[in-house]
């Protein structure tokens, strides 16, 4: 539906903070994107400005080079979902449903179905739900919408482990049926690295990566041989962590391998790094 | 064809806070009959105030009970209506505009609602005792008032929250004076009486009507105009 979303020279500032600095950011569309950062680095505030929550300072968030704030047409097509607290006496289901009247794409029945698979009640009063069930609610929402822009801002921190493992499933289920962009903003990083297909790090108002999964992870190295035969081979290069067990050792080096580095590197078993690793490496806090 | 978004939060509004309205009005009409029998049964009987194009001295109703008491409702309705359903409608996708004009045309609907619904409630009362003092052109001009005061009041709400929302708290207070001075100079062209002389220069009583409502028209264009102006890049919180 629409080819490119563009953060164009986008800064953000709210009374004598500067909250996003000059931000230049090209998304993709029909992809999934994981939005990474710390505490407090901006990521509510960059999705605000995407869904229209805000208007940025400067720059402007544009869709196929149409401005997104207070565009109908774009609006309706993007939903934020966030894991908020709902004091609202609606029933269940009645909130939901009046959904519908807002999101064109919105589908019924994929709603009643995922009410059932949460075990989200129909008819009890919204605001009495617990934290988990209002978590289950927003994602409802946020699926059932079909945006063709879908945010989920740590819309999953109220559930348990094995809802959320319901939650990934039907992300991943729904974006097979039904294309669309997903962004995800999380902090568990190690649980749902396997859905992007692109990563957003971003860090005191600023992006620090945008790639590709793959492209991104290749970027750091674990290498696992003998204690000696590691460092030798870890000389000059930034090492993330180290663990030692018995004469073994295992370093994460940062920085892709030249052809020459990874046959140098005979004997010693190299593997892909977490995204975890590299994110908490990428936003340290300098000494 | 699509629903315009205006209309669909036009009408969601109006039946939110139109539940709200049906409530309040079943509170004061249980009030107003428990005190007319209570005062029946004690002999005394009480007199509301009322503007200066009614009878002095006309006994009570339940159009001014609800007329009275009316006006504060739809100035809390009025603040109301701002942060959370803004930040709802945003939040599905409504553009601010989409939200200002609903909000306007709810108000439009629930001034009517109210109004109407009140001069049933009055005609009941007129037919079950009979003995009111006003004429029908009077309490023509008193409902149409009443229409005119909770489209202002509602608006006046309105405008204070988008006021608080929009800036700090100390400009905030700003917004209630301007506020106060709106609603003298509404409540001082319809004559009613004010703790300050300077609006006894204005009232119905020394012009005509047309241009009592006129001058009301563009009270409410004034408010509905600065309260567009302070919502539309308004900031919703995430």
């Amino acid at each position: 539906m629409y080819n490119v979303i563009q953060f164009e020279d986008v800064s953000l500032q709210l009374k004598n903070k500067q909250i996003l600095k000059n931000i230049s950011l090209s998304l993709e569309t029909n992809k999934i994107y994981g939005l990474l950062g710390r505490n407090g680095a901006g990521k509510t505030s960059l999705l605000s400005l995407l869904a229209s929550f805000a208007q940025a300072t400067s720059g402007r968030v544009a869709i196929d080079g149409v401005s997104v704030f207070e565009n109908e047409n774009l609006m309706e097509n993007i939903i934020f979902i966030r894991d908020i607290k709902l004091d609202e006496s609606e029933k269940v289901w009645k909130y939901i449903k009046q959904t519908a009247a807002f999101r064109p794409n919105f589908d019924e029945d994929y709603a009643k179905a995922l009410m059932q698979r949460f075990r989200l009640p129909e008819d009890v009063a919204v605001s009495s739900l617990s934290r988990g069930m209002m978590s289950a609610m927003h994602v409802v929402i946020g699926l059932a919408s079909r945006c063709a822009i879908t945010i989920f801002d740590e819309a999953y921190l109220g559930m348990d482990a094995p809802a959320r493992v319901k939650f990934y499933e039907e992300v991943l289920n729904d974006y097979m049926e039904h294309p669309r962009t997903i962004i995800l903003s999380t902090h568990l990083i190690s649980e749902m690295e396997s859905m992007f297909e692109g990563v957003i790090i971003i860090d005191q108002g600023e992006i620090v990566i945008n790639e590709d999964l793959d492209t991104f992870t290749s970027r750091g190295v674990s290498v696992t041989g003998p204690i000696e035969e590691v460092d030798a081979f870890t000389i000059g290069k930034t090492v993330l962590k180290e663990q030692v067990l018995g004469n073994t050792k295992q370093a994460m080096v940062y920085g892709q391998l030249s052809e020459e580095e990874k046959q140098r590197a005979n004997g010693l078993q190299l593997a892909q790094i977490t995204l975890q690793e590299l994110f908490i490496h990428l936003t340290k806090e300098e000494s | 064809m699509k629903t315009k978004k205006s209309f669909v939060v036009g009408t969601s509004m109006f039946q939110v806070i139109g539940g709200w309205t049906i409530w309040f009005m079943a509170i004061v009409l249980a009030i107003y009959i428990g005190s007319v029998v209570f005062s029946n049964f004690t002999g005394n009987s009480f007199e509301m105030s009322v503007p200066s194009f009614m009878e002095e001295g006309s006994e009570t109703s339940i159009a001014a009970l609800l007329g009275d008491s009316g006006r504060i409702f739809f100035l809390v309705c009025g603040i109301l209506s701002m942060g959370p359903f803004l930040q709802y409608f945003v939040s599905m996708g409504v553009t601010r505009k989409a939200y200002f004009k609903g909000n306007v045309m709810s108000v439009f609907l629930l001034a009517v609602t109210f109004t109407g619904l009140t001069a049933i409630l009055y005609g009941i009362e007129h037919f079950i005792f009979g003995n009111f003092t006003n004429s029908f052109e009077q309490m023509a001009l008193y409902f149409l008032k009443l229409a005119l005061d909770i489209i202002v009041f509602y608006l006046v709400g309105w405008f204070i929250a988008a006021g608080f929302h929009s800036m700090n708290l100390y400009r905030g207070v700003g917004f209630i004076l301007i506020a106060i001075v709106v609603i003298f100079i509404h409540s001082g062209l319809w004559g009613e009486d004010l703790p300050l002389a300077i609006f006894n220069i204005i009232s119905v009583e020394s012009y005509s009507a047309v241009i009592i409502v006129l001058l009301n028209v563009i009270i409410i264009g004034a408010l509905v105009y600065s309260i567009r102006q302070l919502t539309k890049n308004m900031t919703v919180k995430a």
